[in-house]
């Protein structure tokens, strides 16, 4: 292995590769703040140009860049003006955002980069050591593991439901599967609830939906009440100092978290998005009572945590890819026609045909996570800025980018349409006091349990996968327990009260 | 006296009878011979989630008032800050989002970003024109090039008239 890693090292380092590197994390961070345009469609744009370049190392090494620095973009957008370009960076924007709108833009960004900073390198060390392992375990991961896994991922929406508040969080996540519904799936024949619009067929675009639920209702609150915008103490709004209690508060989640977060992402198909959601609830089921009443307010933990894991995630996507040629994610498999363009071709045979390759690629994604902490952490207090742009100015270049992100996805009037009209009912939600986040979980995680539902009931010809598949069975109780665990806690606080 | 709260829950339940009625009956007779053999019907999760949704906003209705704990979040909104709320500059603005999405393809993308841009920008209080026009002008083009030339995103920039006259 250690032969395999000195040949991954002379393959990245040399001057050429760091340009390619520097260059790549400035692309794609730029880019990815724009909503709408993530890793997965930033690096399919630059394709062309890493193919150019003709040495694999090289266009592997510009491709990193720019992979982790959309992802650092896509969670700046997240936390700077609540606008998650990607269903990754969604849970960045729950905490990500009080915190910039606490005044604390530059600490919540430094803590962001740093959590992905290391959950990437727990990522590349575990990626190092057990690639060829675990991609037997996700290999035996069957349709109703993944079944399993969404109702886990569902699960998560009882963390975002205040006191009382839990009947309100299941209505929206309901809300969020039945737009998920929605259009053309791939496992029956005919669109389903288009009401005859063509332009539905395609279903509710993700980017419409998270803009809608997250960027316009912010956006309409700025305009209705002013004081909302006045962002608190902006002399500290670039201070990316993180003290050493705060250190101390994040480090065990970070460690937790870049584990979890890392055997999430290796199961093709559940990746990042899951991770980040995951993460967050199991979190704040961990966290004191205190703690948790900080959740959504701009807790530090609630912040670290799924900017880890995804991160973590991200990089756990590789081991099906490298070891196996399973493009464990929409990126991923983007990256792998990158690599067949460049005449590699991954797989069982990829370590010992071409080791240069198979340690290049890791240690390359390893550099571009470097690069772009040394690269943006100095540039953090001048992108922390961005939010003392007057409200004129600032509120119309939200709403703007927001409408943009939303017509690039979908390229189609009626998608803007819809994006207004979605935004217009989620500020009234709001107005309720109706959680949105379970709202965009149901969505995303909608169709995918459908999917594997459907495909474990077809398998198995019925329900005998719950009690057949013994991993399955595990991961239903884990959900069951991630739902009432609070309840439970509370009861049991309440007894010792009674008893004290 | 109906709450807001109680309001969108019965908005709520009448979306879920539509869409369980949609599942239940117009998808049922939709369904092809050969589907009706299968596990896993189109509209299984429907009619699933159909029912959850209208048992949740039941409950969500017929809820007390006083069994409803509002959260303590920061974004909670006021009772006093409600009635001092800028409605009328939100609406324009919402007005001005749909007039500018029916505008982006007859107009083209830049002249329709800038007017965006500069009325939004306008109805939010910002009176120093030439500023405006300047930062609109800049913004606009920045973002029309960042796609149209770097990403190859094509947007129309022109009014379709003036394109097909330059062409």
């Amino acid at each position: 292995m250690l032969e395999g890693l000195y040949l991954g090292i002379t393959a990245a380092f040399t001057f050429f590769n760091l340009v390619m590197v520097i260059s790549g994390c400035i692309i794609g961070t730029v880019i990815g703040m724009l909503p709408g345009l993530g890793p997965m469609s930033i690096i399919a744009i630059m394709i062309p140009i890493a193919i150019s370049i003709g040495d694999p190392a090289s266009a592997l090494i510009l491709l990193a860049g720019v992979y982790y620095g959309a992802i650092f973009g896509g969670s700046t957008s997240s936390i700077l003006i609540n606008a998650p370009g990607v269903a990754g960076t969604v849970a960045t924007s729950f905490d990500g955002y009080p915190l910039a709108r606490a005044g604390k833009a530059g600490k919540a960004l430094t803590i962001a980069a740093i959590s992905s900073f290391i959950g990437g390198t727990f990522g590349a060390i575990l990626l190092f050591g057990f690639a060829p392992f675990l991609s037997k375990v996700a290999l035996s991961f069957h349709s109703s593991e993944y079944f399993a896994l969404m109702v886990l991922g569902l699960s998560a929406i009882a963390a975002f439901a205040g006191k009382g508040q839990v009947a309100k969080a299941l209505m929206m996540a309901i809300l969020g599967i039945m737009l998920a519904t929605v259009g053309e799936t791939a496992l029956f024949n005919a669109p389903r609830f288009t009401a005859g619009i063509m332009n539905f067929q395609s279903g509710v675009g993700f980017i419409t939906l998270a803009m809608a639920m997250f960027a316009l209702p912010e956006a309409i609150y700025l305009i209705l009440d002013p004081l909302r915008s006045k962002t608190k103490s902006g002399s500290k709004i670039n201070n990316l100092r993180i003290t050493l209690k705060e250190a101390k508060i994040i480090f065990p989640v970070i460690t937790r978290q870049s584990f979890q977060g890392f055997f999430i992402g290796v199961l093709p198909g559940a990746g990042a998005t899951i991770a980040s959601f995951l993460s967050y609830a199991v979190e704040r089921n961990l966290a004191s009572s205190e703690e948790q009443k900080e959740f959504g307010k701009g807790s530090i933990k609630g912040l670290a945590a799924p900017e880890t894991a995804n991160n973590a995630a991200c990089t756990g996507s590789f081991v099906p890819l490298l070891t196996l040629g399973i493009p464990g994610s929409g990126t991923t498999a983007i990256l792998l026609g990158a690599l067949i363009a460049l005449n590699v071709q991954p797989g069982p045979r990829l370590m010992v045909d071409n080791p240069e390759i198979f340690w290049g690629v890791i240690i390359s994604m390893y550099l571009g996570n470097i690069v772009l902490l040394i690269l943006n952490l100095p540039l953090i207090p001048y992108i922390a800025k961005l939010l003392t742009i007057p409200r004129n100015y600032l509120i119309p270049f939200i709403l703007f980018f927001t409408l943009m992100g939303s017509y690039i996805g979908q390229n189609n009037e009626t998608e803007l349409l819809l994006l207004i009209f979605l935004g217009f009912s989620a500020t009234i939600l709001k107005f309720a006091n109706y959680p949105l986040p379970p709202l965009l979980i149901g969505f995303i995680l909608g169709s995918m349990l459908e999917n594997n539902f459907a495909r474990a009931m077809n398998i198995y010809d019925g329900f005998g996968f719950i009690w057949e598949r013994p991993m399955t069975a595990i991961l239903l109780l884990l959900s069951v327990l991630l739902i009432f665990l609070p309840a439970i806690r509370s009861s049991l606080a309440l007894r010792r009260q009674k008893i004290h | 006296m109906l709450n807001l709260e109680k309001i969108i829950a019965l908005i709520i339940l009448i979306i879920c009878i539509v869409y369980a009625y949609t599942s239940f009956v117009i998808m049922q007779a939709n369904l092809l011979p050969f589907e009706l053999n299968m596990t896993v019907l189109p509209n299984s999760l429907p009619k699933v989630i159909s029912i959850f949704g209208i048992v949740i906003s039941l409950f969500l209705i017929l809820k007390k008032d006083e069994d409803i704990e509002k959260d303590e979040d920061q974004s909670k909104i006021e009772l006093n800050n409600v009635l001092n709320f800028y409605y009328g500059k939100a609406l324009s603005i919402i007005f001005l989002m749909i007039l500018y999405t029916l505008c982006l393809r007859p107009v083209g993308f830049i002249l329709s970003s800038i007017l965006f841009l500069f009325f939004s920008s306008f109805i939010l209080g910002e009176r120093k024109f030439i500023k405006l026009i300047i930062i609109c002008f800049i913004g606009t083009t920045i973002i029309w090039l960042l796609l149209e030339k770097v990403l190859g995103i094509y947007m129309r920039p022109f009014p379709y008239l003036i394109q097909t006259m330059v062409s």
